[in-house]
């Protein structure tokens, strides 16, 4: 990857979260650190690799993406958004009653979504039904989920892990936004989850771990997982909770907290510092 | 992006014309794909006798189960499913497959382990891909391990089959940590979620049938473990929820109602008392929510709504009977946990005997 397509998915990765913040800020309500945790991936993934038709969201043979951490619509929406899926003007209506952008995204309602999650520990599993169902019918298609590092705590995941891995899911790729904050405290605090990279090693996983705001390593990583044979691969993304923001970042009040009008106005502007950077 | 687009394009394309030299070549395989695609197996099943004909002897509907799945694993290759390691005791291996694994992507039964929770999530994970007709099963008490995604299957609207054996007290010595009470009442509450409790094999046939013909909602069969009699007069109007398998021809003084392995005892009761000349009414209600789906005429003409003397009988949690008894009925059930001894004894103790059901229904006349 150039340096100027670099430059353009890191542009986009910042479109999404001032498209974010915004959503945030017309609904008084949603989810900001862990979305934006996820601003890189979900360019580089949506922008640069997935195999999918906006025009088209059922298409068959599409990439699959469950965002298994099913809170970060604040990173998927504008994602679909702006790839096409549905008018970003929608999402004004983000949280509001009649909408179709739930908090937590509904697959029979929301074009571009593959599973209605939120439920934590279940979308990885139901990711693992959609690699199945590929490899059962030969498909040639990759299913990729994204878990977030607290929902590591959920006994489902090991469950939906050990699976995949002794089925040789190779067509199935795991992102762990690693942002190491939960709701209620740091990871570290709650429950550390040790070693990760030897944990998901031993369930039968190729492990690849990067810095998750890096557009080349991320996008290194999915090609490295796309070309890795009789396993699934997991990339352990290492990420900041609410990055970009500096009075959010690392911050587990800012997991779902909305910011009040000065907490607005500070972020837009660092945010516009940012673009002015990138402009360069 | 156009790159992506144009690749994209071109595995279609490329898939397409493999499509079609494959047609030329097989073509019979290639008219099987075709079936695949259009996952409609409704109309050719309901008037397949060899689907709806079951031998006439007592035998546990899991086992009926297991045969009518056998039956459709010959008429539908979309089936896919497993069970959480009790694949046995579920009946719910298809003889004609191989497994799903590492070295055989084409088996379609899978071994999923001790997992139930995921296990549900994966077959809505195959739900939402579409093309396969996913089935998972387990012992109804452990359910409440799979819930989540239960509900999530109904949320998402997607077709996935549950197949939940050891459906009550009739589970016997293993105990309440395996006899389910609260069960039925649980998944009855979801919303866009059918639960079918059969009480012989052609129920079991209609349960099945409803699992393979509806779109957009799951299904779960509710099965017993111990044996149960074939009734004459059960078939193809389980499809409607509710129906009258016993009845005097007049204007019922009394309806007796009941699901699953309790049908035969309502029934027994029932004819007790139309010896006794009392005008009684039988109703097998396998599935409450294809019962409200019916239209009203329907309705009333199962269950008058001037007839208030009812008698509901569930070997499980009375909860939500009451819609259906109305304040003037009166319900057999269990609303405490169950007791490890063997199955017969605890029907009996727990008041499940065609005695106690007609003892209960004199009582309610008399009042």
């Amino acid at each position: 990857m150039d340096a100027q397509r670099i430059r353009e998915l890191e542009k986009k990765a910042h479109e999404l979260r001032v498209t974010g913040l915004n959503m945030v800020k017309c609904a008084r309500s949603g989810h900001i650190g862990g979305a934006f945790s996820l601003s890189e991936i979900m360019a580089v993934l949506y922008f640069e690799k997935m195999n999918i038709r906006p025009e088209e969201p059922r298409w068959e043979d599409r990439d699959r993406f469950v965002l298994s951490k099913g809170h970060a619509t604040v990173a998927l929406y504008p994602t679909l958004a702006l790839r096409g899926f549905f008018p970003t003007e929608d999402l004004k209506t983000f949280r509001k009653i009649d909408s179709y952008l739930s908090g937590h995204a509904e697959m029979t309602q929301v074009p571009g979504v593959d599973m209605s999650t939120g439920s934590l520990g279940q979308g990885l599993s139901t990711a693992v039904g959609m690699a199945v169902a590929a490899k059962q019918l030969g498909k040639s298609f990759r299913t990729y989920a994204v878990v977030g590092d607290g929902e590591l705590a959920e006994g489902q995941i090991w469950e939906a892990c050990m699976y995949a891995g002794a089925n040789k899911l190779d067509n199935l790729t795991v992102i762990v936004d690693s942002n190491k904050v939960q709701l209620d405290g740091t990871v570290e605090e709650i429950l550390d989850t040790g070693d990760l990279e030897s944990k998901f090693r031993s369930f039968g996983f190729h492990v690849i771990s990067i810095d998750g705001h890096d557009i080349k390593q991320i996008s290194d990583a999915i090609d490295e997982a796309k070309e890795t044979k009789e396993q699934p691969t997991v990339i352990i993304a290492n990420t900041v909770k609410g990055k970009g923001i500096s009075f959010m970042e690392n911050k587990c009040q800012w997991h779902g907290k909305t910011p009040c009008d000065e907490e607005f106005v500070t972020a837009f502007d660092e945010l516009e510092l940012r673009r002015k950077e990138l402009e360069g | 992006m156009e790159q992506i687009r144009a690749k994209g394009s071109k595995a279609e394309d490329e898939w397409n014309e493999m499509l079609k030299a494959y047609k030329k070549e097989y073509p019979e395989l290639a008219a099987e794909w075709e079936a695949w695609k259009q996952m409609d197996y409704s109309e050719a099943l309901i008037n397949d006798e060899d689907f709806w004909t079951y031998d006439s002897k007592a035998t546990a509907t899991r086992n009926s189960s297991g045969e009518a799945l056998n039956r459709l694993a010959d008429r539908i290759p979309n089936l896919i499913g497993g069970s959480a390691d009790l694949a046995p005791s579920n009946k719910s291996y298809m003889k004609n497959r191989s497994d799903f694994s590492g070295k055989d992507r084409s088996g379609s039964n899978l071994r999923f382990g001790v997992r139930e929770h995921a296990m549900a999530a994966i077959a809505n994970g195959m739900a939402a891909h579409g093309r396969l007709m996913p089935y998972v099963a387990t012992f109804f008490v452990f359910c409440d391990y799979m819930k989540p995604a239960m509900r999530l299957s109904a949320l998402m609207k997607l077709p996935v089959t549950y197949i939940l054996t050891h459906d009550s007290i009739g589970v016997g010595e293993d105990g309440p940590t395996h006899q389910p009470v609260e069960h039925l009442a649980a998944l009855r509450s979801i919303p866009n979620f059918v639960v079918f409790r059969p009480c012989d094999s052609k129920e079991t046939a209609a349960g099945w049938y409803t699992a393979m013909s509806r779109k957009d909602s799951p299904t779960a069969l509710v099965l017993t473990r111990q044996n149960l009699p074939q009734l004459d007069m059960t078939g193809r109007d389980a499809l409607k929820g509710a129906y009258v398998i016993l009845d005097s021809g007049k204007k019922p003084e009394i309806i007796l109602m009941a699901s699953g392995s309790e049908v035969h005892l309502v029934y027994e009761a029932g004819k007790q008392l139309l010896e006794r000349g009392i005008a009684a009414r039988v109703v097998s209600m396998p599935s409450w929510e294809l019962f409200e789906e019916q239209d009203d005429a329907y309705k009333e003409s199962v269950l008058p709504s001037d007839v208030v003397k009812r008698l509901a009988v569930e070997a499980a949690s009375s909860f939500g009977w009451h819609k259906y008894t109305g304040l003037q009925g009166e319900i057999i059930s269990i609303d405490r946990f169950g007791e490890s001894a063997p199955a017969g004894l605890l029907f009996e103790r727990f008041g499940f005997t065609v005695e106690n059901v007609t003892g209960k229904a004199l009582e309610l006349l008399s009042r």
